[in-house]
């Protein structure tokens, strides 16, 4: 990857490559800082590098100067909490954690159990604590270099990892997914003749970088020459003012985000008149959003991708023109390398949508291995290097995926299974309805009780319940129907912005 | 009274924040003037966009998109200047 991105910088040096709320670099500076900080993390081997920055040219810089040691970057939210920096440190024991200043990130360092190298960006005034301080700007050849830490486990981090993405998990733990230099290189290769359509354009884009999809699309449009710009915080008019000074051409991010603007009245070719291409990530989008951008950008396209944590980038994605069929759960066709196993292939060609099968890929994107709670670093594929996604579809008629939810978000009714997905989809086409999730709440009599989970738009007010089930009656069988609707202000969310469904479990039982 | 130099317009819309906070999130928070409302993580996406909707209501003005940015909301004393200036 580092010397995939000096080939680039030396192709622009000149071209900005990244910018946030707080300043831009152009390619020849994140080359040029990445590889003085690469000095200091030379001397380790296999460096694993936490890093703890908000999305933009720092955080990337940092990224750089790890892959140039060879080494291993753990990103995670720049505003945790000492509970969560604490989980993930403990796990972890990096070599170095870069943050961005002690007075504001004072729960990250509390989060830190025994001694550790900290890299701040601000300097700092004389800080009394059992950790080595070293600021960015004092980095030279006097400074004393990184030592590693010596944590058991580190002998099975395979030798060529790269990044460790973390996910919430099922299990509310943090759940470390190791991904190798090759995954993250296969993930530029699969997707080079969709990237290269934007090079040298500017793009948008409100995703965190620590995140899987977020951190994905940096990595994918910086290598391809094209600059990205990043937004940590929802201040729509400062996003307004930076798509336009850049002339960005494309928005990459989550629903939620298109949904606000679109209602702001931000997204509109007479506010931004250069928006060409959107992408919503990453599962099924609503027809109803992709209608709105196509309203306010008739000539525009909207692309939907769907990937996991599991593994780098997009599993498939589709482009969809104004006109265009486009219902829920259609997420297109896999991208090049992504192979199905055949015998889900086989199951789902023949039962189609009435019996869906798991899903379940090859991809040299699928990460190596995942962190366990020991230390170890095991295999998330099958022996035959299949990924179990715990996603459930089946292929249509273009050998396109059709979404129809995950394992776990089946519902059994009365002996009946359901997907939550379904459920959502009509819910959030009641007028008003921001955000859907459907929940299973267990039942003495039918097994499983659904219970629909609404949060309105911040100036909507929903039906009454006998209209919102009117309007499901209509629309699904009387067994699919919500048994109970409870209206959110806002509902619980991850830092990704994702529905936070075991809070939401919590909330409604209290 | 001048509203530019009111204390107690600036505490009633520290108030009226905190409130907006709560209602949209659940949270009981207890918003200073000088706290800043983004970056001390009292305001996400849908607390801020029902801030807006709460200003426009209760001091009549219009607040256009490009106009939600830093300067004018990154604190209660920014919010503050900036209903003022518009009234």
């Amino acid at each position: 990857m580092w010397r995939r991105f000096q080939e680039v910088a030396r192709r622009h040096p000149s071209r900005i490559a990244i910018s946030n709320e707080s300043g831009a670099a152009t390619y020849a500076a994140l080359a040029e800082d990445a590889a003085r900080l690469q000095q200091f993390l030379d001397p380790v081997r296999l460096p694993v590098v936490l890093i703890a920055l908000p999305g933009g040219p720092a955080f990337t810089m940092v990224q750089l100067a790890v892959w140039g040691a060879q080494g291993v970057v753990a990103p995670i939210p720049d505003k945790s909490t000492e509970r969560e920096a604490s989980g993930v440190l403990d796990l972890l024991m990096p070599d170095l954690v870069v943050i961005s200043s002690l007075a504001e990130q004072r729960d990250i360092v509390r989060g830190l159990s025994t001694p550790t190298t900290i890299l701040t960006l601000n300097p700092s005034p004389d800080h009394e604590c059992m950790h080595r301080i070293v600021c960015l700007a004092d980095l030279g050849a006097h400074t004393a270099p990184l030592e590693k830490r010596q944590p058991k486990w580190r002998r099975d981090l395979p030798p060529d990892a790269r990044l460790i993405q973390f996910t919430s998990g099922s299990t509310g733990q943090p759940k470390g997914i190791v991904l190798s230099n090759e995954n993250l290189t296969a993930n530029l290769d699969a997707n080079r003749t969709h990237l290269l359509q934007f090079e040298g354009m500017h793009v948008f884009s409100p995703l965190p970088q620590f995140h899987a999809m977020g951190g994905a699309v940096v990595m994918e449009h910086l290598w391809h020459g094209s600059p990205v710009h990043l937004s940590n915080r929802f201040m729509p008019g400062d996003d307004v003012a930076r798509l336009r000074r850049y002339e960005c051409r494309a928005i990459l991010a989550g629903p939620h985000y298109f949904k606000l603007m679109l209602r702001l009245g931000a997204l509109s070719a007479d506010k931004m008149p250069g928006l060409h291409f959107f992408t919503i990530g990453t599962a099924a989008v609503e027809p109803q959003l992709v209608s709105e951008l196509h309203q306010a950008y008739p000539a525009s396209v909207v692309y939907c991708r769907y990937g996991l944590s599991e593994s780098v980038g997009a599993l498939t994605r589709m482009g969809l023109r104004a006109g265009d069929h486009f219902t829920q759960g259609q997420v297109g066709h896999f991208v090049d390398g992504v192979e199905c196993e055949p015998a889900w292939q086989a199951q789902v060609s023949i039962d189609k949508q009435a019996n869906g099968g798991e899903i379940v890929v090859r991809s040299p994107c699928n990460a190596v291995g995942q962190l366990l709670a020991t230390g170890q670093c095991v295999a998330i594929t099958d022996e035959c290097g299949f990924l179990h996604t715990g996603d459930v579809g089946y292929l249509d008629h273009t050998g396109g995926l059709r979404l129809q939810g995950r394992l776990t978000s089946f519902i059994k009714v009365n002996g009946y299974r359901l997907s939550s997905l379904e459920i959502e989809a009509v819910l959030k086409t009641i007028p008003g309805v921001n955000e859907a999730v459907v929940i299973a709440t267990p039942d003495p009599v039918s097994g499983q009780r659904i219970v629909a989970c609404l949060e309105p738009f911040p100036d909507a007010e929903l039906p009454a319940a006998a209209e919102l089930d009117r309007h499901c009656r209509s629309r699904l069988s009387a067994y699919k129907l919500p048994q109970r609707f409870v209206v959110f202000n806002q509902l619980p969310r991850t830092h990704a912005g994702k529905p936070n469904r075991p809070k939401i479990l919590t909330e409604i039982n209290r | 009274m001048n509203i530019q130099t009111s204390l107690s317009f600036k505490d009633e819309l520290a108030e009226i924040i905190s409130q907006v906070v709560q209602d949209t999130t659940g949270r009981m928070v207890q918003i200073r003037v000088d706290d800043r409302l983004i970056e001390d993580g009292y305001l996400d996406s849908f607390s801020m966009i029902n801030l807006i909707l709460e200003i426009q209501k209760t001091y009549g003005i219009e607040i256009d998109v490009t106009e939600i940015d830093e300067s004018n909301f990154g604190s209660v004393l920014r919010i503050a200047d900036f209903i003022a200036a518009r009234r």
